[in-house]
C-alpha cells in the first residue's frame, strides 16, 4: 500500500514525471523500478489511470460524497441566535 | 476573530489539501497535519486518508457523515460538531478539506467561526482549488473579461442577474436541481431545467467546457467541449465543474468613459501654480 502512495505522490511532485511529453505511465514506473512490487493489475489499472480499479485492488473505500457546501445556503428556518447573521447571508447571495 | 489573550489550548486550523494528492499541499498546511493531535478529513478519493496517514496516523474520516437520502446539511452540521467537540477536549484540531478549505465548504467556516465565539484559536490556510486547477489547464484568465461563479442549484432556484460578457463558471453540476440535499448526482431532466435557464441568455449552441482536474498523477485532465444543449445528456459527476465562455463583447460605458477622459485632461492640464 505504501508504495502506492509514495508512487501516487513521486508522480505528482516530480517535475520530470508531471510532464506529458516525457515518458508515459508505463516507462515512468520502471523508472522508479516499481514493477517487481505491484500486481499486474496493480500496474495495469495505473498505466489506465483507472482510480476506482485501483481503490479496489487495494481494498480501499472509494469516497461516497465530494459535496461539502449547502447548495442553497441560508433558506432553512433560522435560529433565534443566529437570524441576523442568516439574514446577512441571504442578502449576500440574493 | 480570534482572542489573543485567549487561555484555551484547544485549536482548530482548516487546510486545503489541494486537487491532487501529493503535488498541492502547502508547506505550512503540511506542518499543521504533522503537529495536530487529531486530523479530520474530507478528501476527494479513497487514497487521501492513506496518505494524511503517512504525515499523522491520527486521521478520521468525515465521510462516515454522509448517507444516501440523508440531508447534507445534517451531514454537515455533524461534521461541524465533530471539530468542535475534538476542540473544547482542547485538542489541536486540523480539518483537512480537499481543494481550498473555504472554497465551496460549509463546515470549515462555520466551525472556525464557532471555536472562536468560544475562545480557541481557529483560522483557514487556502489551498488550491478546483478553479485554480481550471485555469491553469483551460488557460483561461478571470482578469481578462471577468469571471463570475455560481453554486448551480443556487443559480437555478434564485433570479441573478448573468453578465454575457464576462466567463460564467457554475460549480456543483453533477448535482443540480438537488434541492433536498439528498443526492449523489442528479439526472438529465434536472440538468435540463439548467439549459433552460442559461439559453434565456446564450444559444443553444453556446460552446461550454465541462471540467475535472485530476484527482491522482495517474488521472487525466477533463476539458470537453460541447454545445450547450449537450450538457442535458452529458457524463457529469461530483466533480464536475462547467465553464460558460463569454456570448458578448464587452460594452464601453460611454458616461464613465467621458468622465475618466475628462480627469485625465484635467491631471495633464498645467497646473496654475506653474504657469509664471
Ligand atoms: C463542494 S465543492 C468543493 C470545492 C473545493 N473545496 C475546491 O476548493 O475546489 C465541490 C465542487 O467543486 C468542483 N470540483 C470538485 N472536484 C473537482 C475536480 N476534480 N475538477 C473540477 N471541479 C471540481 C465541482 O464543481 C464540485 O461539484
Amino acid at each position: 500500500m505504501t508504495n502506492i502512495i509514495n508512487l501516487l505522490e513521486t508522480l505528482a511532485i516530480d517535475a520530470k514525471f508531471s510532464n506529458d511529453s516525457t515518458a508515459t505511465l508505463t516507462e515512468q514506473l520502471q523508472q522508479l523500478e516499481l514493477t517487481d512490487e505491484l500486481t499486474a493489475e496493480q500496474q495495469q489499472a495505473i498505466i489506465n489511470g483507472d482510480a476506482r480499479l485501483l481503490e479496489q485492488l487495494l481494498n480501499i473505500s472509494p469516497i461516497k460524497c465530494q459535496i461539502i457546501i449547502e447548495d442553497v445556503p441560508g433558506e432553512e428556518e433560522p435560529q433565534e441566535d443566529d437570524k441576523p447573521e442568516k439574514e446577512a447571508e441571504i442578502s449576500q447571495v440574493i | 476573530m480570534n482572542n489573543i489573550h485567549s487561555k484555551k489550548s484547544g485549536s482548530l486550523v482548516c487546510v486545503g489539501l489541494g486537487m491532487m494528492l501529493g503535488a498541492h499541499l502547502t508547506p505550512s498546511s503540511r506542518s499543521h497535519i504533522e503537529q495536530a493531535d487529531i486530523i479530520f478529513s474530507s478528501g476527494n478519493s479513497g487514497f487521501i486518508d492513506v496518505w494524511l496517514k503517512t504525515i499523522n496516523s491520527n486521521v478520521i474520516s468525515l465521510q462516515e457523515c454522509y448517507q444516501q437520502g440523508k440531508s447534507r446539511r445534517q451531514s454537515y452540521q455533524e461534521m461541524t460538531e465533530l471539530l468542535l467537540t475534538a476542540v473544547r477536549q482542547e485538542k489541536k484540531v486540523v480539518a483537512a478539506f480537499y481543494g481550498h478549505p473555504g472554497v465551496f465548504v460549509s463546515p470549515s467556516h462555520q466551525a472556525i467561526k464557532q471555536a472562536q465565539v468560544e475562545g480557541y484559536f481557529a483560522k483557514m490556510e487556502p489551498g488550491i482549488s478546483a478553479e485554480d486547477c481550471l485555469v491553469a489547464d483551460c488557460g483561461l484568465d478571470p482578469g481578462s473579461l471577468g469571471w463570475a461563479c455560481f453554486e448551480a442549484t443556487q443559480f437555478l432556484r434564485f433570479e441573478r442577474r448573468i453578465d454575457t460578457s464576462a466567463y460564467l463558471v457554475l460549480w456543483q453540476v453533477g448535482v443540480v436541481g438537488d434541492s433536498t440535499l439528498t443526492q449523489f448526482s442528479t439526472s438529465p431532466s434536472y440538468r435540463a431545467l439548467l439549459v433552460e435557464v442559461l439559453t434565456e441568455h446564450y444559444p443553444q449552441n453556446h460552446p461550454i467546457i465541462l471540467y475535472q482536474a485530476p484527482r491522482l498523477a495517474i488521472e487525466k485532465t477533463r476539458i470537453d467541449k460541447m454545445p450547450l444543449i449537450d450538457f442535458i445528456n452529458a457524463e457529469v459527476n461530483q466533480c464536475t465543474t462547467m465553464i460558460i465562455t463569454p456570448a458578448n463583447k464587452l460594452k464601453v460605458n460611454k458616461i464613465m468613459t467621458d468622465k475618466l477622459q475628462k480627469l485625465e485632461r484635467q491631471r495633464q492640464a498645467p497646473k496654475l501654480s506653474t504657469i509664471t
